[in-house]
């Protein structure tokens, strides 16, 4: 299956007139399923120097929206999961942004070098985290939990949506945990279909700021 | 028999502190953010008896239905029984639909009592069992916080007050559950079903005197489809779901979830 996943979110939200976030991912409003291009953004990171989305066109992308006061996050972290999984594609070549839409005046909010240093004490493997205090990128790519993971294809289409993996509360064995954006990304690069494009993400709702 | 005296003090002590095992709660900063308690209405464990998991939640915190919706995550109950006795099926009060930083969730203020039936054995049932419940959640208010907690209650042995306040509360929350479909004074027309490679666009249509009364529907959650919560559409006698496969092959059997009139909530069941 050539994946679609937000495309037809969004062609579904043309189709019933749902709310317009989604909308600015589609190649058109047809009503035809057609694979979505991921849309840009200009965000910057902790040391702030910009990045664009359109600047790793060609590469795996991997986007992950984190709150690092979001406890679905710290145990992602404090298992290394995440960020073995960041080493493990960022060697190969993958691209990793981290974004946080968290909005400055929430409790979860941590400020310039706090948020450096908590997310460094982690050790992480990402490419960059990238600050969208407006939460104007998070909205438009439809982000709705922390975290919530996209994958973007080499042409630039969004070939997964949804949850980083099927373990929710934590307590699955490992051998019972399927890592979506692992399966994703390894198919990606070996050329093949991603078979699950999109599952429901789970974790704290994004907190994003209200005006 | 000084000694026989203090044993027996000792035992009392001991089994008063076994015949309800409230958890510690949740707490942030001194503050209980949410106290699990289980209550029952019997103390007859030889027929199958009713007991509610109660949650009281501090000011402005909730907890999750079975399905929360774009975020958080549902109240897991790991039951544990006496050997042959089963739980049936959680059965979950109507929950309330809020939309909070962009998602839409469906959860429980306040308090929450989850109802459960005890099953005893056809054989070899006991008048005295411990029901015990080993709980996680998530707590949510403007930030959310992982909870859980294990409690008990020792059917057999609880003091007829208890029982009644139990008794009580069952009987208030009962009145909280999800009713059937044919209570709301509609009936449910064959549903359109329009499936595509991607996507599942589930129509349910309804007639009937209650049918124009219909404010929203409450879906249950389908690991195999994601629903964009924010687009479900209800009016002109019908609700609309709009789902994504999360694969190509896969199909919407069924469709669980409740037709809501107001804050009342009817359960629908489908099959395709």
């Amino acid at each position: 299956m050539k994946i679609k996943t937000v495309a037809i979110l969004g062609l579904l939200a043309v189709g019933i007139s749902i709310t317009p976030m989604i909308v600015p991912m589609l190649h058109s409003g047809t009503g035809e399923a057609t694979t979505p291009s991921a849309t840009n953004f200009t965000l910057t990171d902790l040391n702030g120097t910009k990045h664009s989305l359109a600047d790793f066109k060609g590469k795996v992308i991997v986007l992950e929206w984190i709150n690092p006061g979001c406890p679905f996050v710290v145990r992602q972290y404090k298992d290394g999961a995440m960020q073995s999984l960041q080493k493990k594609w960022t060697e190969k070549g993958v691209v990793w942004l981290a974004i946080s839409s968290t909005n400055p005046d929430h409790a979860d909010y941590i400020r310039n070098e706090g948020v450096r240093e908590t997310y460094d004490s982690w050790k992480p493997a990402s490419t960059s985290f990238l600050l969208d205090s407006d939460g104007t990128v998070g909205k438009t790519w439809g982000a709705k939990t922390t975290p919530h993971m996209f994958v973007i294809d080499q042409n630039f289409n969004v070939a997964y949506q949804g949850a980083i993996d099927n373990n929710p509360r934590g307590s699955k064995d490992k051998s019972e945990v399927v890592n979506y954006v692992d399966q994703a990304v390894s198919s990606l690069l070996a050329g093949k279909t991603v078979e699950t494009s999109s599952t429901q993400p789970y974790g704290c709702s994004v907190k994003y700021a209200t005006k | 028999m000084r000694f026989s005296a203090v044993k027996s003090a000792i035992l009392a002590v001991c089994a008063l502190f076994l015949l309800v095992h409230d958890g510690s709660g949740q707490t942030l900063n001194g503050v209980t953010l949410v106290k699990a308690s289980i209550v029952s209405g019997s103390n007859d464990a030889s027929k199958p008896f009713t007991v509610g998991l109660h949650f009281r939640m501090e000011k402005e915190w909730h907890l999750y239905w079975k399905n929360p919706g774009d975020a958080g995550l549902p109240i897991d109950v790991a039951w544990s029984l006496p050997p042959g006795y089963k739980a049936l099926p959680l059965r979950h009060p109507v929950p309330v639909k809020k939309l909070s930083d962009d998602a839409t969730c469906y959860m429980y203020e306040h308090e929450v009592l989850l109802l459960a039936t005890i099953v005893p054995p056809d054989r070899g049932k006991q008048k005295r069992v411990s029901i015990g419940a080993k709980l996680d959640w998530l707590a949510c208010k403007d930030r959310c916080i992982r909870g859980g907690d294990s409690i008990s209650i020792a059917i057999g042995t609880i003091p007829p007050k208890s029982i009644a306040e139990g008794r009580a509360l069952i009987a208030a929350w009962s009145k909280k559950l999800p009713h059937p479909l044919h209570d709301a004074g509609v009936t449910m027309g064959v549903p359109a079903v329009r499936q595509t490679a991607d996507s599942v666009i589930v129509t349910l249509r309804f007639s009937g005197t209650g049918a124009r009364d219909i404010t929203d529907f409450f879906p249950e959650s389908d690991e195999s489809f994601v629903l964009n919560h924010a687009a479900v559409r209800v009016g002109d006698r019908a609700v609309t779901l709009p789902y994504l496969k999360a694969e190509s092959t896969a199909r919407l059997r069924g469709l669980r979830g409740l037709v809501m009139k107001g804050a009342e909530g009817y359960e629908t069941a489908l099959s395709f």
